[in-house]
């Protein structure tokens, strides 16, 4: 398998902070077109390796590949083509939702349009002239989901995305990721809590544990009689007893 | 990308925030202030019988001159720390802010070269102070015609404006090391309270021989606060243009190195 054959490829990555390793050196090998969940236990290291990706950490070791291509060698080539959201859905609060996704797009060089296109998308249309400060945390979640869309990346980065919106717009994002993936080939690596939608939306999945990427599962090949979440607490705890003992 | 593009997010971003109105308000109001000692000193029996004139502003006040030069040398004091302390809520707000709402990851892994992100927040700091500096002036032009001063012609007027505009710029070369404190702090009360530093160290330099080498310092002497403008020079000049380059250098450092967001 080729490196351009992946969207994500990571060789060793580590980082340290003082003696903590954060992230003890892992290989992630993304396929493009895949939806990848990133799972792991609150201090696994989660966040610390998608601030790595995006080139907001630097890594203490070890390679970083997206796309093909290294963020050292083009930062900003390889950035144009990758949406993201990091955490918590920030936003310019005094700003509407328009002027917030126009900042995007201006940044991204992506035409007019798309203002609108990924306002339809995440149907926030009608709340276009709303400041960021008065939508609802499922709204500002929104809000950031289209900000990462809105220059129609080939990868996307999502760092929770379901944080805070209700069960319909659950089911909407998901079905809006699925369909992203499925027709447009979008790549999309996402860290979530909520197992049960990681579980009917990711191909694959990788377990992280203390800085370690400890299993990775294909979604369909889990036994019948076991669920994803099972399955993660199963090992998590058998790995947090093992450390203990 | 081009910066222009950059620059124009950065001034789209100023859209809708109380903070610049506030900021033209202080100014203002500045200028205001100004503008009443100026009629307390010139009609002080009226003044007594409002109750504005105590034993303490008849002593503070009397025996100066009620005109333009005087009124306009008050507000260059006013712009020299008033607008040490407004460049550095200027700054504070333009590049902390990214981190207090944090919108700093989402800027910095954007696919446009971090210097520009500094280079357009400082130009809008430039721009900002510009107009106060501008409105502050205009309000007190305004408010001197109100009052009837006389002695108003055009070399003070412009002279007075070329010190308030010269103020401004030293201002605004102090300004990058308040961005680079609320980049590294991450917010707003760092550099806020890091400005409050630089006042008393202006204030108590300001009245020591090395005022001429402290940046703020400097400022203040300029202004006439502490008196005629003496001892400065070449000297004083490269002290506030290395500040300037110094704050600009650590916090581009700062931005550009990759463990910066939030």
């Amino acid at each position: 398998m080729t490196d351009q054959s992946l969207a994500i490829s990571t060789r060793g990555l580590a980082r340290n902070y003082g003696d903590v390793a954060a992230v003890a050196g892992i290989d992630l090998h993304v396929r493009r077109g895949e939806i990848y969940g990133f799972l792991g236990r609150n201090g696994a290291g989660k966040t610390t390796t998608i601030r790595m990706l995006l080139g907001l950490v630097k890594p203490s070791a070890g390679t970083i590949s997206l796309l093909g291509s290294s963020l050292d060698d083009d930062r900003r080539a390889v950035l144009s083509r990758i949406g993201y959201f990091v955490e918590s859905a920030a936003a310019y609060p005094h700003l509407t939702v328009r002027e917030n996704l126009d900042i995007q797009r201006r940044l991204t060089g992506s035409p007019p349009a798309a203002v609108d296109r990924v306002m339809d998308l995440l149907r926030l249309r009608e709340y276009q002239r709303r400041t960021a400060s008065r939508l609802s945390l499922g709204n500002r979640q929104r809000l950031s989901l289209a900000r990462a869309l809105l220059h129609a990346p080939e990868l996307l980065v999502l760092d929770e995305p379901a944080n805070g919106l209700d069960p319909a717009g659950i089911v909407e994002i998901r079905a809006l990721l699925r369909r992203l993936s499925d027709e447009e080939g979008v790549t999309v690596f996402m860290s979530s809590h909520l197992l049960d939608e990681v579980e009917q939306l990711a191909d694959r999945v990788g377990i992280i544990h203390d800085g370690r990427l400890v299993e990775e599962v294909d979604c369909r090949l889990l036994p019948a009689e076991e669920t994803l979440e099972e399955h993660f607490l199963r090992l998590t705890t058998e790995m947090l007893r093992g450390e203990t003992q | 990308m081009s910066i222009a593009t950059v620059l124009g997010t950065e001034l789209l971003k100023l859209r809708r925030s109380r903070i610049t109105w506030i900021t033209f308000a202080v100014y203002a109001a500045m200028a205001a202030v100004a503008g009443l000692f100026q009629w307390m000193m010139k009609d002080p029996s009226a003044a007594r019988t409002l109750g504005l004139m105590g034993q303490k502003a008849t002593l503070a006040f009397g025996g100066q001159p009620v005109d333009w030069p005087t009124f306009l040398g008050f507000i260059v004091e006013m712009g020299g720390l008033g607008g040490l302390l407004m460049s550095a809520v200027i700054a504070a707000w333009v590049f902390g802010r990214e981190y207090a709402e944090g919108t700093a990851k989402n800027m910095l892994a954007l696919p446009v070269p971090r210097w520009h992100f500094v280079a357009a927040k400082i130009v809008v700091c430039a721009l900002w102070l510009g107009l106060l500096t501008a409105w502050m002036l205009a309000a007190a032009v305004i408010a001197g015609a109100l009052i009837q001063l006389p002695g108003l012609t055009a070399s003070v007027l412009a002279s007075t404006a070329g010190r308030l505009f010269g103020l401004a710029a030293m201002c605004l070369a102090c300004a990058p090391l308040v961005a680079w404190v609320a980049v590294q702090t991450r917010g707003y009360f760092g550099p806020l309270g890091f400005a409050i530093g630089t006042l008393v160290l202006a204030s108590v330099f300001g009245h020591t021989g090395w005022g001429p080498w402290v940046p703020w310092s400097i400022i203040g002497l300029c202004s006439g606060a502490a008196g005629p403008v003496t001892g400065l020079g070449a000297g004083s000049a490269a002290v506030v243009a290395g500040t300037f380059v110094l704050g600009t250098a650590l916090t581009l450092g700062h931005e550009m190195g990759a463990d910066n967001a939030q």
